[in-house]
């Protein structure tokens, strides 16, 4: 038995995958998933993807600078701070865009374009997650998921 | 202090952090705070020995860089073992044996003081004399046609879920990982984080976490049943 919500958020990570497989030419090695009860301190960019419809709530692709200052330069593309903001948006609206042939109409993702149109979450806050670590050319990047509701 | 000590960082000044020198582990170590783990763990998770252990958390009170953290009676149960087990099992039986209930018998536990506290002096001019009462009490032989009642432990022991059968429960109906986090998303976090679950066993040799608590069993009871729409199996209690 697979459940429709839980199929549907599982294609963030099939999706995942596939980018870095075609886009880096490199395997991204999924590591054992966590459910951590406090939404996790993050230190690295983070990009920002709201989910509407049979789930509420937001997945957050993060990943440490130096990985992101990688990827552009295998892309002869600068890499000041904000190339890699802009970078990891251009990644979450990539995986977006592949998740979405698998999710239906009943779930919505968009993109969250401006800083500040997503909540600023801290470690303090007490917010169950699904973590999913990935790990890339001995960088760690983390697809995280933050449901605040569910449609069972 | 043993190795079964918990320890939590108190909020310290940079200044006095930076002011300390100590070995690259016990920092490890003390950046690994939880208010959780033991010290007993965190040192061995960084192939040091009990001695370790201990010596590296006297330096942490000694500096005030980190303090003794309190504990609830179900985090110590879910989180201590068998020993807390036997303990709990202990005051349940002695509850039962008596006929008073689990409260009374911790009450009394708790109350029980050094007998100069809790007692008046005798006098001193009795303090020799046994009292009458203990005199005249008559010795009873067993009867042998009265045996006693046979207790009927089964209904009287606490029944202890483990948390990692039943998320291996929801891996193995759905075969997504993601359904565990759904499943838990409807057991209120206060009552997993006032049993100190801050993170769930997924992997299949994670830590075995034990819980003791009836209104949190009933929640996961209660989540899985909505989610996987089928009943938890009796093999998640032990």
């Amino acid at each position: 038995m697979l459940l429709t919500a839980e199929q549907a958020l599982h294609s963030f990570v099939e999706s995942t995958k596939h980018y870095f497989k075609k886009e880096t030419w490199a395997n991204i090695r999924i590591e054992d998933a966590a459910v951590q009860l406090q939404y996790p301190f993050d230190s690295g960019i983070c990009s920002w993807v709201k989910l509407t419809g049979l789930a509420n709530g937001w997945v957050i692709l993060s990943a440490p600078q130096e990985m992101v200052e990688v990827l552009l330069r295998e892309k002869n593309r600068a890499v000041s701070e904000i190339d890699c903001r802009e970078f990891m948006k251009e990644m979450a609206e990539a995986i977006s865009e592949n998740a979405k042939k698998d999710l239906g109409t009943d779930l919505n993702v968009e993109v969250v374009q401006q800083d500040g149109d997503h909540p600023n979450f801290s470690d303090d806050d007490e917010l169950p997650v699904f973590v999913v670590p990935m790990v890339w050319r001995n960088h760690q990047a983390n697809l995280v998921m933050l449901i605040e509701n569910l449609s069972v | 202090m043993d190795i079964r000590t918990v320890l939590q960082a108190t909020a310290v000044s940079q200044e006095h952090l930076q002011s300390l020198q100590m070995k690259r582990w016990q920092w490890s170590a003390y950046f690994a705070l939880d208010g959780v783990k033991t010290i007993g763990e965190l040192a061995s998770r960084l192939g040091q020995n009990d001695d370790g252990a201990v010596e590296m958390a006297k330096m942490f009170l000694e500096t005030g860089i980190a303090e003794e953290a309190p504990i609830s009676m179900s985090g110590f149960l879910t989180t201590q073992g068998s020993d807390a087990k036997k303990a709990v099992e202990t005051v349940n039986l002695t509850a039962f044996l008596t006929d008073r209930t689990m409260e009374d018998v911790a009450s009394e536990e708790s109350d029980q003081k050094p007998e100069s506290e809790s007692k008046p002096k005798p006098e001193p001019e009795s303090e020799q004399e046994p009292k009458a009462a203990e005199l005249e009490l008559p010795l009873e032989e067993p009867k042998e046609d009265a045996p006693p009642e046979p207790i009927a432990l089964s209904e009287h022991t606490i029944s202890k879920m483990s948390l990692n059968s039943v998320i291996q429960f929801i891996l193995q109906e759905t075969g997504n990982p993601i359904a565990v986090y759904t499943t838990f998303l409807m057991v209120p976090s206060d009552l997993l984080k006032k049993n100190e679950i801050e993170h769930l066993p997924m992997a299949q040799e994670a830590f075995e976490v034990l819980i003791y608590d009836a209104e949190l069993q009933e929640a996961i009871k209660q989540a899985v049943k909505q989610k996987l729409a089928k009943n938890i199996p009796d093999t998640v209690f032990k």
